[in-house]
């Protein structure tokens, strides 16, 4: 489990006598234990020890990152901008995590929080840092110690926190035709009424499991400005969303969302009875509120969806679809006929949500960097499917204000997307690869990868269920009759799966991005495209194999090589991994496959190349490696 | 001559012809980490290429030439001409055209960039104890007053994490995602011992080397002295305690961890000294018969351990009791002593000396008999004269002027006895045991023997492996390795005694430069510093390929691991311009339960197939030859 996080600065002590204006935030995950300042003060001051202690003995020029490995604790510390620590403890269980995947998480959240407040020395009131470093790191490194599966869950991609993935979409480089990206360029990005105003457009495509396993599709599918170099932290920043919040909401985007751990006092021996009585007053309940709009209320998250159409609070509506026996046929409004697999698209941030809501559901305001200037731009979301595309417009746009603009850029935007959508996403099935690569480039910092994650959530039967919990909606309800559990309750393992969904545009404004499937009543498993051998192995094993890559990958920077040299390497272990893995001064690949499987194919072309080591990959493996090479 | 009792494998050329002195200035002669001699295959293969060891040089050093080229160029059987050509690099088919080979190994890794004002503690290692009070015992680098500070700091930082009730193991500091520093605690309690390494050394290694440190301590000392030592006054002193040539040792230690050839520290195992069975077994019985004898008359419990190891530690032979086996880190510090302290003994001296093993019982002593084999290899017998000259006695003079430029009073390594018994009093008996083991063993001409084989041992041209550099192969049954010679100045890694003061370490760099320009009188320490160097550069290409079979924690990736490692050069190189040697290196971890191989091929190998055949070959000579190659059980009794 996580131990504590600490924020210092130790520039911002001047002597002895206030010392303790360096420390910025101290928090500890062990809610009972409290230190003194003293304590606090002393821990800082031996990580300075370390970190200076470590100076003395030369060479500490671009040195940020540091663990102390300990009995049952680590801690790593990383500095960033100048002269603040971040420094974060682990205990015990967790030892088994590499350090690289903490300073990796550690360098997002740091990226994430400028990102959306700026950078750190910029705040010149001391507590107003340490006010936002409260509501956001305490929150992140929360999250992750209530669900500490996610801390690993990139696996060895997490050895490059700086790079980004990026999708790769079948026939998305060969098409002549005027393509989705002309469409794009031509009727929004060059628009005379937004030419000057939109800064990018980030096109995202963020598929769920339940569709398509694989991991090659996910991630940035392209951005138009050429000079963006915020792309690595925006792109992890929705990635981690994605995947915490298992799927990006207006309350997600807006940062209005958090995971508690779910009060361990609920009552299972309720009967049905009880349950759709309280379901059914909680519905009173949102009507009430439903129609009550002008309470000050933030919304949530999956229930807003519920809680706008069917006035169903989720917590409520995934105990009743245990007890219905179809779901599609419950509609508390009757009004909408089932459209099936219509695709949905509409904007998760923008300012054609409600009034009521607070202005982060409006316009999101994030700080880019274009050609090494950063400042504030203010970033809209919309949706299709599971196609998210983020708007970046120039703050003194004041048009994103005019609703007329926006519907006319949704629609345009919904055609291009629909393009790119049927072209590029409705690819026919294929067989799965047999081997899994990932391509790390060091100048774009752009990441390739077939590897699927280890996203299996692990959720401990001792652990009390966790709930997605919504600022301000939880609140009101709780005070509420018979109010058990939150609005969205989502334990991990289930995602809700609610039927499909009328948009909630009419609303309120807020959306849930995807597309919402149908659950198989008849309990047939819904066809799932594979993209590689890994996506079928068990969770368990993707984990250890994760683990495995990192400690190959690991070697490469613990290799004192000069630097004019690349270094390959194939590593075969009994247990059936065969790992190729390359650096050179442009990229780091890194090949994996079953060498089991490859003796059943035996047949292998001796053609003597000078490409070395990739030669004694499979077959398919060294096909994609010449394919790449040569062009 | 026939009659000779030489392995084929240990053995020098029968007649051998004096080869002709090769063309040793290359074209690109210069700088140690310059291009060097490469052979373009197609071009030379009329003429048999003369592949070396290191960089050109001066004529006088023919130590450095490889000695599998020599023979391989020296051998009139017709057959065995054939074999060798193919088995060696020279059979043109397999090799890739318009490439050159090497037998040689560039350097690949970051130079130590010469510090413009090199700080005294900036070093890329770094060995520090202290006593847990913070008290300042040994560093390796650096004056006391420097180290205090520093030491101060480490004392504050393992007392707050005692007080949480933690210890620290180690801290790393990285860049991005390279590991720049890496510092390693060992709390023995009431002595701390702290690692600092910028090179590619895992965590594990390093904690092997603090033990390595740790173990010479309690060797001096025995843990129960330390306690009682600490137990009265906590800030107690020991430096006051340890003497001088304590000091010397800890620096020795350090110098052969961090400057040495000594895979031992990278593999927790011992080097083991090929000699034929039937030697093996002369020595053994030789051994036996001794303490058997009646009329030596020693009591049972007299003697418990008799060791034969030659220089380099390499292990002859073992007198156990059954069911006994030492430890292999105190055999690895007793021949460290043996070699690096005592080599000044003359024939009729003998030393007896307690010495603690750690790992054995670190609360007592036992007493250590020592004694070197006399050594007649500079007036060989008639009858192995032909056999000696024309291999060793090139090498041997070389290394004697070495030795007389070095240490005029020294003559050159030779193996010791060592008899351990738990008796103090025993020495008489010892010594009888130990006269008669050297008179059997000189009037049957086997100490001859053991000098020869551990000044040639065998080469890579002794084994069906084709392209292959060197390789260590460790047997994990004997907890012994083998590896091929490395030419008769290796030995300096185990050295002949050089001004060990820590003065000699911080300006070595700057004697390099100034007698590079001295002319041909300072070109011995310059063939010294090569030499070096080209060890600590094998030295970094094995911690560099096991590591990548071995993660941090010293487990192997998997319980079978086969790991091949390339480099070659980024970029093409531009067509016309003159650019370094090509470099294409192949390497090979291959561990397994039983046994462990690291291999580097020549330069310009970059077949994959051909190196894992080589591996599997070299695995396979190994393990038909293991009974020459290891001691298996020794002598018991």
């Amino acid at each position: 489990m996580l131990d504590s996080i600490t924020v210092f600065n130790p520039s911002y002590s001047t002597n002895e006598s206030d010392s303790d204006k360096q420390l910025l935030l101290y928090h500890s995950f062990q809610g009972e234990q409290s230190y003194s300042l003293n304590e606090k003060l002393s821990q800082i001051g031996i990580i300075q020890a370390v970190w200076s202690f470590s100076q003395s003995f030369g060479d500490f020029k671009g040195v940020h990152q540091n663990v102390v490995e300990l009995d049952q604790q680590i801690i790593c510390t990383v500095l960033v901008e100048d002269d603040f620590f971040v420094s974060l403890a682990i205990t015990a269980e967790h030892t088994s995590i590499p350090a690289s995947y903490v300073f990796s998480h550690l360098r997002h959240c740091y990226d994430f929080f400028v990102l959306q407040f700026g950078l750190w020395r910029d705040f010149h009131d001391r507590r107003a840092l340490t006010d936002r470093l409260n509501e956001v790191l305490v929150s992140y490194w929360s999250e992750l110690n209530l669900m500490p599966q996610y801390l690993q869950f990139k696996g060895f991609l997490s050895l490059w926190p700086q790079a980004y993935k990026v999708a790769e979409l079948p026939g998305l480089e060969d098409s002549s035709e005027p393509s989705w990206e002309s469409d794009l360029k031509q009727q929004i990005l060059l628009d005379e009424t937004s030419f000057l105003g939109l800064k990018d457009v980030l096109v995202y495509n963020l598929p769920k499991p339940t569709s398509r396993k694989g991991y090659k599709s996910y991630g940035l599918v392209r951005n138009f400005a050429p000079n963006c170099d915020s792309l690595p932290q925006v792109s992890n920043w929705i990635e981690h969303m994605d995947t915490i919040y298992t799927r990006l909401s207006s309350h997600v985007i807006a940062g209005n969302v958090q995971y508690k751990e779910n009060p361990e006092d609920e009552e299972p021996a309720e009967n049905n009875a009880e349950h759709t009585t309280a379901g059914e007053s909680l519905r009173n309940h949102s009507r009430k509120l439903y129609h009550n709009v002008t309470l000050p209320i933030s919304f949530a998250y999956d229930a807003v969806q519920e809680v706008g159409n069917m006035a169903g609070i989720s917590s409520s509506v995934s105990l009743l679809t245990d007890f219905m026996p179809n779901i599609s046929s419950w509609n508390p409004w009757g009004s909408s006929a089932k459209k099936e697999k219509k695709a949905r698209s509409e904007f998760l941030i923008s300012p054609l949500s409600a009034s009521f809501l607070p202005d982060s559901y409006k316009v999101k305001k994030l700080r880019l960097s274009f050609d090494q200037n950063a400042k504030e731009y203010n970033c809209l979301f919309w949706f299709y499917n599971e196609i998210l595309v983020i708007l970046v417009f120039e703050q003194d746009f004041m048009k994103i204000w005019e609703h007329e603009f926006l519907s006319d850029l949704h629609f345009k935007l919904q055609s291009c997307i629909s393009k790119l959508s049927s072209e590029h996403l409705n690819t026919v099935p294929h067989n799965a690869e047999k081997f899994c690569y990932a391509v790390v480039s060091k100048k774009t910092s752009q990441i390739k990868s077939s590897f699927p994650l280890y996203k299996a959530p692990k959720v401990s039967e001792t652990a009390s269920p966790l709930e997605l919990v919504v600022n301000g909606l939880d609140e009101f309800l709780n005070s509420g009759a018979n109010r058990k559990t939150s609005v969205s309750t989502i334990s991990a393992n289930d995602v809700q799966l609610a039927d499909e969904e009328r948009s909630a545009r009419q609303s309120w404004g807020l959306g849930l991005m995807g597309g919402f499937f149908k659950k198989e009543q008849s309990g047939k498993t819904p066809q799932v495209q594979v993209d590689t051998f890994l996506d079928c192995i068990p969770e368990e094993k993707l984990r250890d194999l994760h683990l495995d890559v990192t400690t190959f990958v690991n070697t490469l920077s613990t290799s004192k090589r000069a630097d004019d040299l690349k270094e390959e390497k194939l590593i075969k272990l009994n247990n059936g991994v065969l790992c190729f893995i390359r650096e050179d001064s442009e990229e780091i690949v890194v090949l994996a496959e079953n060498w089991f499987n490859k003796k059943a194919s035996k047949s292998k072309a001796s053609t003597p190349s000078r490409d070395g080591l990739v030669e004694y990959m499979g077959k398919e493996a060294s096909e994609w490696w010449s394919n790449r090479t040569h062009s | 001559m026939v009659g000779e009792p030489h392995e084929d494998y240990l053995d020098a050329p029968k007649s051998r012809a004096k080869s002709p002195v090769p063309a040793r200035l290359s074209p690109f002669a210069s700088g140690v980490t310059e291009p060097t001699t490469s052979v373009d295959f197609a071009s030379s293969f009329p003429a048999p290429p003369r592949p070396f060891f290191e960089e050109p040089r001066p004529s006088s050093s023919s130590v450095y030439l490889d000695l599998a080229s020599e023979r391989q160029s020296v051998r009139t059987t017709h057959q065995d001409l054939e074999h060798e050509l193919l088995q060696s690099m020279r059979s043109l088919d397999l090799m890739p055209k318009k490439h050159a080979v090497s037998n040689e190994i560039p350097s690949i890794f970051e130079g130590c960039a010469p510090e413009t004002k090199p700080l005294p503690l900036h070093h890329d290692k770094q060995f520090f104890i202290m006593s847990s009070a913070g008290k300042p015992i040994y560093t390796m680098h650096g004056q006391d007053e420097l180290v205090m500070g520093l030491m101060g700091i480490i004392h504050t930082v393992i007392n707050y994490f005692k007080l949480h009730d933690t210890k620290v193991h180690s801290i790393v500091n990285s860049s991005g995602s390279s590991v720049k520093q890496r510092f390693v605690f060992l709390d023995k309690s009431p002595i701390i011992l702290m690692a600092m390494s910028a090179r590619e050394e895992s965590t594990n290694d390093l904690l092997q080397q603090l033990d390595f440190l740790y173990s010479y301590l309690i060797s001096t000392l025995s843990r129960k002295q330390l306690t009682r030592l600490f137990s009265k006054r906590e800030n107690f002193d020991l430096r006051r305690f340890l003497t001088d040539s304590d000091f010397q040792n800890l620096n020795h230690i350090c110098d052969s961890i961090s400057r040495g050839f000594n895979p031992e520290f990278l593999l927790g195992a011992l080097r083991c000294l090929p000699l034929r069975k039937s030697t093996r077994q002369i020595i053994d019985n030789t051994m036996l018969a001794q303490i058997q004898d009646p009329g030596t008359n020693v009591g049972r419990g007299t003697l418990l351990y008799g060791l034969i190891v030659a220089p380099g530690g390499q292990l002859c032979s073992v007198l156990r009791p059954r069911g006994h086996t030492l430890h292999t880190t105190d055999l690895h510090l007793l021949f460290s002593l043996v070699f690096n302290q005592f080599q000044g003994l003359q024939d009729d001296q003998e030393l007896w000396l307690p010495i603690c093993f750690p790992k054995f019982n670190s609360s007592g002593f036992l007493h250590c008999y020592i004694r070197l084999l006399p050594h007649h290899a500079s007036k060989p017998r008639p009858a192995d004269a032909r056999s000696t000259v024309s291999h060793s006695q090139e090498p041997l003079d070389s290394l004697s002027q070495i030795r007389n430029r070095t240490d005029l009073s020294s003559t050159r390594l030779r193996p010791a006895l060592v008899l351990i018994s738990a008796q103090k009093e025993s020495f008489f008996a010892l010594k009888k045991i130990g006269q008669g083991i050297i008179d059997e063993l000189d009037r049957q001409g086997i100490t001859n023997q053991i000098s020869m084989a551990s000044d040639s041992g065998f080469t890579m041209a002794d084994i069906p492996a084709k392209f292959v550099h060197h390789f260590i192969y460790k047997s994990k049954r004997h907890v012994q390795y083998v590896m091929p010679h490395l030419g008769p100045l290796a030995d300096l890694s185990f050295p002949i005694i050089d001004d060990d003061s820590r003065s000699t370490f911080s300006v070595e760099g700057n004697q390099d430069n100034r007698s590079e320009e001295n002319g041909p009188g300072a070109a011995s320490s310059n063939d010294k510093t090569r030499q070096k160097l080209y060890l600590q550069k094998l030295m970094s290409y094995y911690t560099h390929i096991r590591n990548n079979a071995v993660s941090d924690n010293g487990k192997s990736f998997n319980n079978s691991t086969l790991t091949f490692i390339k480099w070659s050069n980024d970029q093409p190189s531009l067509e016309g311009l003159p650019s370094g040697e090509p470099i294409n290196v192949l390497c090979l971890a291959w561990l397994t339960p039983t046994f462990e191989l690291l291999l580097i091929c020549n330069n310009g190998v970059s077949d994959r197939n051909t190196a894992l055949k080589s591996a599997k070959n070299i695995v396979d000579w190994c393990r038909k030859n293991e009974h020459r190659l290891f001691v298996s059980n020794g002598a018991i009794f």
